[in-house]
Order: C-alpha cells, then sequence, then structure tokens
C-alpha cells in the first residue's frame, strides 16, 4: 500500500493507493502515530485508490479515531469504494467515522 | 476448479496466496461483485487460522481448499490452533463492542457468505457463497 500525506488548512489528508492488509495497517498505523506526534488532529483518509479493506484495516482507523477523539480532533473518510463502504456499514464502523463522497464534502465536516 | 494448499503460518505467504488464487477466480465468476465478498471471506479465515488459531506458529500449517462450482463457491480453511467456541465470539456491532480493535473477522464471514460453520472444535471453518439466479 501506497501512504501519502498532504497538508490543506489544518486539516491533514492521508491518500492511500493499493489494499489495506493485515501488514498494511501496521504501516498505515505507523503513518497515522507519526501525524499525531507532529500534532496532527483533524486527519482525512482519502480512499480514492484503496481497492480492498480487511478487519485489521478497520481495527487501525477505529483506534486513530479514538486517539484523535482524546486529542480534541477527528478523523473523516471520504471517497470509498461501494465494496468498502459496505464493509463500513456492515460492522456499523460509519458511525464511529463519518465517511463522504468527496474531498471537499470531507473538508467541510472540519 | 479446485484450488487447495498448504500454508504456512506466514502473513505474507496468506496474502500472496490470496491474490493468486483470486487471480484464478475472478474471471470465474458470475458475477465480479462477487470478488470482493469472496476475498473479504477468505482473507478473514486464513488470517485468523494464522493469527488466532496457530498463534503465528512456523511449525504449524493452514490448510485452504476452494471449490468453485456452478452456482455456488466453498471455502475450508483448517488450522492446527487449539480451537476455539464460535458462539462465545461477541457481536461487535454492540453499542459496548463497536469500538473494539478486534473481533470483526468471523462477523464479516457471517455477513457476507451464505453459510459459515464452524467443525473440529473450531479449528476448520466452511463457507459457502451462492450465485443465485447466476448460475
Amino acid at each position: 500500500m501506497k501512504i501519502q500525506a498532504e497538508t490543506q488548512g489544518a486539516v491533514k489528508i492521508v491518500n492511500l493507493a493499493g489494499e489495506l492488509n493485515v501488514d498494511d495497517s501496521i504501516q498505515l498505523r505507523e503513518a497515522f502515530l507519526k501525524l499525531l506526534k507532529e500534532g496532527a488532529t483533524k486527519v482525512m483518509v482519502d480512499f480514492e485508490k484503496v481497492s480492498f479493506v480487511g478487519s485489521a484495516g478497520l481495527a487501525t482507523l477505529i483506534e486513530m479515531m479514538q486517539l484523535l477523539k482524546k486529542a480534541g480532533g477527528k478523523l473523516v473518510c471520504c471517497q470509498i469504494n461501494n465494496d468498502i463502504r459496505g464493509l463500513f456499514e456492515i460492522t456499523k464502523i460509519h458511525k464511529l467515522i463519518p465517511i463522504y463522497e468527496n474531498r471537499a464534502m470531507a473538508l467541510r465536516e472540519f | 476448479m479446485l484450488i487447495s494448499e498448504s500454508l504456512p503460518s506466514d502473513l505474507g505467504r496468506v496474502e500472496a496466496f490470496i491474490s493468486a488464487a483470486m487471480a484464478k477466480l475472478s474471471p470465474e465468476l458470475p458475477d465480479p461483485s462477487f470478488g470482493f465478498q469472496i476475498k473479504l471471506a477468505l482473507h478473514e479465515a486464513l488470517v485468523n487460522a494464522v493469527r488466532h488459531g496457530n498463534q503465528m506458529n512456523p511449525q504449524l500449517a493452514v490448510r485452504v481448499d476452494i471449490a468453485l462450482e456452478p452456482g455456488k463457491l466453498a471455502i475450508t480453511v483448517t488450522d492446527q490452533g487449539r480451537g476455539f467456541d464460535a458462539r462465545q465470539v461477541p457481536v461487535p456491532t454492540c453499542v459496548e463492542h463497536l469500538e473494539k480493535l478486534s473481533g470483526r473477522g468471523i462477523f464479516l464471514i457471517r455477513k457476507i457468505m451464505d453459510q459459515a460453520e464452524f467443525l473440529d472444535q473450531g479449528r476448520t471453518i466452511k463457507m459457502v457463497k451462492y450465485f443465485r439466479g447466476q448460475s
């Protein structure tokens, strides 16, 4: 998986590309922790180029949502394909982490 | 189509197997939309077998058998661990478990496959997906 972070105002945008499997989840967790250490509190994850997410990936997103919440911040996701959106809905994670159709809508959350 | 393999308890090898298996299965599926669900079920069952079943012990193997037949696909995954009682696994969508960082794999399998049963004291999971109206 490719993980690339960018900044838009006060928001850190994490662009993912590839599959979010077990090893990729560890890599993503490390990237998130680095952002937190740098003081990020508003984080948006762009799933446009993600084709697969397993339960380990969901767990990483939940953990980051919890850590950001503790820091007074927020995690949102956008551009999730229908298969992965279905996964969020089955597990009800969409109730914990807001999902938006596009980046502009997600940015308005902050 | 039959795909059978005995895998070591190594998540890298598991991911490589899933990619290779899906490359063979995907063109044969009656609808591409089944691909994600089948891949997810295979992924969750194999990762559970390696992590929770075999406890990542490199001396233990995971057996996987995939049978694609007209109208259905069956997957059987067997580990060499101590087994477990699948009935005791909490439902991860309950409010008290919603934010837990584990325990979604079996739930997802049950949701996306048409059948999922545990045998041999939880060491084996048999899953079936029916391609209704598409065979």
